[in-house]
């Protein structure tokens, strides 16, 4: 059966990887640097991603049926194509340890007390091969299937923030600068890449009047949820908002107690866990067809033995460093974002613009059988 | 076979072991010589003295042939007339009486049936409050008679196997013309044709040779014991299977959302019963989660209990001799007991099982602190769920156990990540071409209008997609 | 054994299963319940000693019992700071700490004179502690008030969180918990309020001893020699009440400067939408349907609008607080039946002056206070910042002493008051 997924499929998995680590640290790491401007910096970075992904959708519409290899190799020729796929491979197994960094830090903070890493890594690891491994249509039916219940727990998350609100202020924006503003984007591009993997999947998205429509949707969804998430974080924490490194827990952490409802973090525990799985099984199913892609030739099994045990070397390089992995993804991380997210995108908007071949979906265009 | 009526008679009497049961009987018809041989405990009597022996009796003829005795004196229904030895035995073993003639070659054989079959009834587990009340039977006639009379149309299509070397049991696949995937009906007549087995008893062997992986969890054939189901089933462009000998009829192509389906919910309230599918869900993650979450709880996160909660656990589990994970084995295991106890006791002993199973273990065990309470009303609920859904209740149960196992080793995130792969291994599952988890995953948005959700009869104008029928609408407007 | 493992290589799940099987299910048979190691610790109490600090803690012990029971007992230690505290009170128990149930943070006076934000640190960078925790301050020693407080347990309604929770939203004009101290210590003025309970020997309050239907202390034991176990009142239980008169604590920087009064922070909540259950005394009342009567109230609701702006320069503070009462009690010296059963639809001018007065009168009081003490306990500073901020910056500029700038500030309050039909 030829893999293929859903726009409505795409869509998802564009929510999900787009709240991927946005809900945790970063509020707070935000914060930090610039107060209060830290609303607009998310603003423009949630933006600066949506734009990223309406350009590969464009891409996709220009050539539908063409991986982005065969795109890559068409305009800068095959060896640019697998340096750029390289690096894409790089992203993705430093996204998937930060992946893991994070939340393995919040889990055990909010509910394994105990937990040691070797028993984190023998849950998550196996269930995101899996996940990867069995293909892109059972992971994103899966993602699909459990999507509903991960919203729910959203907006119940941002419901009892709201209720957590004493009182509304305006922000106040303080010592700004174009300077601040532009450093910080710079150093937080890392984390607003997520849409990458669209591009190793854009031939693999069923193509249908209206799919970009139907992704773009969830997509502007998800901004909205973010960017309430932190109006409301910051409103409830104000100015000890840098205090708080558990953003979705702590967000619900002083609901007003209605009838001595108690433990609702659980709420939030239970939306984080199930959405690292699937963050985690698009990051590493990316990396499998990256890797494949600039070696045709490598076997799916030892693939997969060699992006585990990478990947655990990398997080205990990480985990025992004296800094953080935030330190190293905003010191360093950043230049590769730069080349993947904003030079790469770039050319590609010029091609997809100027290139003379232009190829449009024809209108009645029939849905595909579900397959 | 011989042209001689005695030698006919002994040699097929030796065919089937000169079995005690196996009788003959010589007459003369006019004056043509008749044979009939039949097995005693298959044939209708009544039917034998009144439509053979009589007419044959009363025959004024000098002289007899098949085809007088097939047009003009028989008077029964079904006859036919077979040439070969297998032939014969097959007829003979399959209530029929075989009539051998002097001189002529070949035989008759004529339908004698009077089997002891069971009168349809309501079966046990599709008990329905409102709605027809007759459920399938073991006899096959039977069974094709019940949906004969609800598709009383000439599309109807029957294609009979014979299958089972000793017991040649009759198996029908039951379809609609039209309306069914064909490609569907010609898989599986291709796979029951490969089957070569020494017997099948019931349908569930029939099952095993249906299913398209090897020792799955997950179902993969649907099955009822109701006409109705059946026939709304196959309105919807499935294809039915009957077997001989079982009252459990087997339907393709097969998704998980169909168990939550009862006979009951088409014959009541749309928004009952889209609340009450909801609680069905409910019930099955209860029976294979809750255990396994409980017990994640009480060894790791405790931090994730309200204060008022743990007080009562840790109360009601202090100074317990077994460890949480041993407790919870350990209960479970007596449920389980009790519950296959139940099933095998005779029901005048089932009064003093539920004594000694609801005193004894849940009251006195409690009471002498051996196992906790809140532990037994865990497993009891889940137990109970189980039965929300009862037939993917030996799912449900090997689930329980494999996630009280991840729940104990590796807590909360282990569930998690256990409901995850499970899921994902559904999904990857595809039978006759058929998403598991349609129509949520992925999302078929005509068809949900019969999964979780009930629409009203008015509102489903189509068929399901799943079914791949081309003939899509059933309801005009 | 090659049929197993090529079982296992065609589904490595397999492979994490055994894995898990041997590893960690041996262990997971036989590891006890995660509550039967952990002293869980509903409330700390925080008291100064020569050594540094004296935490006290309750600590629910599990008793074997199939009816909802409460067992707590006192544990004490005292250490440099509440870090080490803690860890001694671990050993004493034999277990570990747990903190993630606590409910109630106290200090007492003597140690909230010195930085409260250092002896805090420690809880509030414990990720099981929540911020939400209550932290309230007493007069006497926290030890004290705990041990009073060791037979208010959960179960009861009338328990010393239902006592605070309740008094956050209709007393305090703050939420007294860890959170609301942080955000006050890092707001530009550094004000923090929380809530004040005493502990005194009255009738009057909320009593400690016995009327419990939950068993609180163990009953047996004595109290523990030196630091160490101590079950709640070993020796004869005193009788003691919590006496929860709506006055608050004010920290500045993290050091305790005052606690209000009543009639003090009666004053401020004039400018507090919350704390709508309370009362206003209203005298002199004369119009059409009174005769020098004095009024008592009831608030049900109020709205309250704030608006700051500058006149020539001269920063305004305006309230406009919209009120729905309920008259509750006339004292009047001929009461007729038009003030026994007053028909106020509307009030009348008269009342509404009168209570204008009472409101100004009130918040005179507070108002005088925070000038003297330069205390800025109605966030006027943020205020100003957010909505005026170059007018603001430049007044505080104009100002020799810019922490003295509320002597300056022009508080106006406008009621509007009407009763409920």
């Amino acid at each position: 059966m030829r893999e293929g997924i859903t726009s409505r499929q795409a869509g998802i998995l564009c929510f999900l990887m787009m709240m991927s680590s946005k809900l945790l640290a970063l509020p707070s790491i935000l914060f930090q640097e610039t107060g209060y401007f830290a609303l607009v910096i998310i603003f423009i970075l949630l933006s600066f991603e949506t734009l990223l992904l309406f350009i590969f959708i464009k891409l996709k519409e220009k050539y539908i049926n063409l991986t982005f290899y065969e795109i890559l190799s068409k305009i800068l020729g095959k060896i640019v194509a697998k340096i750029i796929y390289f690096l894409f491979s790089l992203y993705f197994l430093l996204a998937i340890v930060h992946l893991i960094y994070d939340n393995f830090i919040y889990l055990r903070e909010a509910i394994f007390e105990e937990a040691r890493i070797e028993r984190f890594l023998l849950i998550f690891l196996p269930v995101i091969c899996a996940l990867a491994y069995k293909g892109l249509n059972s992971l994103a039916r899966t993602a699909e299937f459990f999507f509903v219940f991960i919203v729910i727990g959203i907006v119940c998350c941002l419901a009892l923030g709201l209720s957590s609100i004493s009182e509304f202020t305006l922000p106040t924006f303080e010592n700004i600068s174009f300077g601040l503003t532009f450093n910080t984007l710079f150093s937080y591009l890392f984390w607003f890449g997520d849409f990458a993997f669209f591009l190793i999947i854009i031939d693999k998205i069923k193509v249908k009047n209206g799919f970009g429509r139907t992704i773009m949707n969830y997509t502007y969804f998800c901004f909205l949820f973010i960017f309430i998430f932190y109006i409301i974080f910051y409103e409830v924490y104000k100015n000890t908002s840098f205090m708080h490194n558990n953003a979705i827990t702590d967000i619900i952490a002083l609901t007003n107690q209605v009838g001595n409802l108690e433990k609702l973090n659980l709420i939030a525990l239970l939306v984080v866990m199930f959405t690292i799985f699937y963050q985690g099984g698009v990051l590493l199913y990316s990396l499998n067809q990256s890797i494949t892609t600039i070696f045709p030739k490598s076997i799916k099994v030892q693939n997969f033995i060699t992006f585990i045990i990478t990947i655990i070397l990398l997080f205990l390089f990480f985990f025992y460093s004296t800094q953080k992995i935030h330190v190293y993804l905003e010191d360093y991380g950043k230049y590769l974002a730069l080349i993947l997210f904003l030079i790469v995108p770039i050319y590609l908007i010029f091609q997809i613009i100027f290139d003379k071949n232009k190829k449009k979906i024809k209108k009645g265009v029939k849905n595909e059988k579900i397959n | 076979m011989f042209f001689n009526v005695e030698k006919n008679l002994n040699y097929f009497k030796s065919k089937l072991n000169n079995n005690f049961d196996v009788s003959s009987r010589t007459i003369m018809v006019g004056e043509t010589k008749l044979g009939l041989l039949f097995i005693k405990s298959l044939i209708d009597k009544e039917v034998f003295v009144n439509s053979i022996m009589s007419p044959l009796l009363e025959f004024e003829g000098k002289n007899l042939n098949f085809e007088i005795l097939e047009n003009d004196v028989l008077k029964i229904f079904e006859l036919e007339k077979i040439e070969t030895d297998k032939d014969v035995i097959t007829k003979l073993t399959q209530n029929n009486l075989i009539i051998f003639i002097d001189g002529e070659k070949g035989a008759i054989a004529t339908d004698m049936e009077k089997a002891p079959v069971r009168t349809p009834a309501e079966p046990p587990t599709s008990s329905v409050i409102m709605g027809p009340r007759e459920g399938f039977v073991e006899d096959v006639k039977s069974n094709i008679a019940l949906i004969r009379m609800r598709l009383k149309t000439d599309k109807l299509v029957i294609k009979d196997f014979e299958v089972g070397r000793y017991t040649k049991t009759k198996v029908c696949i039951f379809s609609i013309d039209g309306i069914s995937d064909t490609a569907l009906v010609k898989k599986v007549e291709k796979k029951l044709e490969s089957i070569d087995i020494d017997g099948v008893v019931d349908s569930h062997y029939i099952l095993s040779f249906l299913q398209e992986g090897k020792g799955l969890l997950f179902k993969q054939v649907g099955t009822t014991e109701k006409p109705d189901i059946v026939v709304a089933k196959m309105l919807e462009g499935r294809i039915a299977i009957l077997v001989d000998g079982s009252p459990i009829v087997l339907t393709l192509p097969f998704v998980f959302f169909e168990d939550l389906q009862s006979s009951n919910d088409y014959y009541t309230n749309p928004l009952y019963v889209t609340f009450m599918r909801i609680i069905r869900m409910l019930g099955v993650f209860l029976a294979a989660i809750l255990p396994g979450v409980f017990l994640s709880f009480r060894l790791y996160h405790y931090k994730a209990l309200p204060l008022k909660y743990l007080i009562t656990v840790a109360n009601s589990t202090q100074g317990l001799p077994f460890s949480p994970f041993v407790e919870m084995v350990f209960i479970l295991v007596l449920f389980q007991i009790l519950y296959e106890v139940s099933l095998r006791l005779p029901r005048y002993l089932g009064i003093a099982t539920s004594i000694v199973g609801a005193l004894v273990l849940g009251d006195t065990g409690v009471k002498a602190g051996l196992i906790s309470s809140p532990v037994v009303i865990i497993i009891a609920m889940s137990i109970i769920a189980v039965y929300t859904v009862p037939e993917q209740a030996p799912q449900l149960t090997v689930l329980r156990v494999i996630f009280i196992f991840l729940g104990g080793t590796l807590g909360i995130l282990g569930i998690v990540a256990g409901m995850i792969y499970f899921v994902n291994e559904m999904n990857t599952l595809n039978f006759y071409d058929v998403p598991y988890l349609a129509p949520y995953a992925p999302r078929i948005s005509s068809d949900l209008k019969d999964a979780l959700f009930k629409a009203s009869v008015t509102q489903m104008e189509k068929r399901p997609v799943i079914t791949k029928t081309k003939n899509k609408v059933r309801l005009k407007k | 054994m090659k049929k197993l493992i090529s079982v296992l290589i065609k589904h490595p799940i397999l492979i994490v299963c055994l894995i898990v099987l041997i590893v960690y299910t041996p262990t997971a048979l036989l590891m006890p319940a995660d509550t039967s190691q952990r002293a869980v610790i509903t409330r700390i109490g925080i008291d100064s000693a020569p050594e540094g600090v004296e935490v006290s803690t309750i600590i629910f012990v599990p008793t074997p019992n199939t009816s909802y029971t409460e067992n707590y007992k006192l544990f004490s230690a005292k250490a440099e700071n509440v870090s080490l505290a803690l860890q001694k009170i671990s050993a004493y128990s034999g277990k570990k700490i747990a903190l993630n149930l606590t409910e109630m943070i106290v200090v007492n006076e003597e140690i909230s004179n010195s930085d409260l934000l250092e002896v805090i640190d420690p809880l509030s960078r414990s990720t099981d502690l929540g911020n939400d925790t209550s932290l309230i301050c007493t007069n006497q020693s926290a030890k004290d008030f705990l041990n009073a407080t060791l037979n208010l347990n959960s179960a009861s309604d009338l328990n010393i969180e239902n006592l605070v929770n309740y008094s956050k939203d209709k007393v305090y004009n703050t939420d007294s918990n860890i959170e609301s101290f942080y955000q006050g210590y890092f707001s530009p003025q550094k004000i923090s309020v929380l809530g004040y309970i005493e502990l005194t020997n009255g009738e009057t309050g909320l009593s400690t001893s016995g009327g419990s239907s939950a068993s609180g202390s163990s009953g047996e034991g004595t109290s523990g020699s030196g630091q160490g176990q101590s079950s709640g009142g070993g020796e004869q239980q005193k009788n003691t009440t919590l006496l929860n008169e709506g006055r608050v604590a004010v920290y500045k920087e993290g050091v305790l400067d005052r606690v209000l009064t009543q009639e003090e922070l009666k004053g401020l909540n004039w400018f507090n939408p919350r704390c709508n259950e309370s009362y206003l005394k209203v005298e002199n009342v004369t119009d059409d349907i009174f005769n020098n009567a004095t009024i008592t109230f009831k608030l049900l609701r109020k709205k309250l609008n704030i608006n700051v702006y500058f006149v020539n320069g001269v920063p305004v503070f305006e309230g406009t607080l919209k009120l729905i009462m309920d008259v509750d009690q006339v004292s009047q010296e001929d009461l007729d039946s038009d003030s026994l059963q007053p028909e106020l639809s509307v009030v009348s001018p008269e009342l509404r002056e009168r209570i204008n007065i009472t409101a100004k009168q009130e918040f005179k009081l507070v108002q005088d206070l925070m000038v003297e003490e330069k205390l800025d306990l109605v966030n006027a500073y943020t205020l100003f910042s957010t909505y005026c901020p170059r007018q603001f910056k430049s007044f505080l500029n104009s100002l020799d002493d810019s922490s003295n700038f509320l002597e300056y500030v022009i508080f106006k309050l406008k009621v509007i008051p009407h009763v409920s039909i």
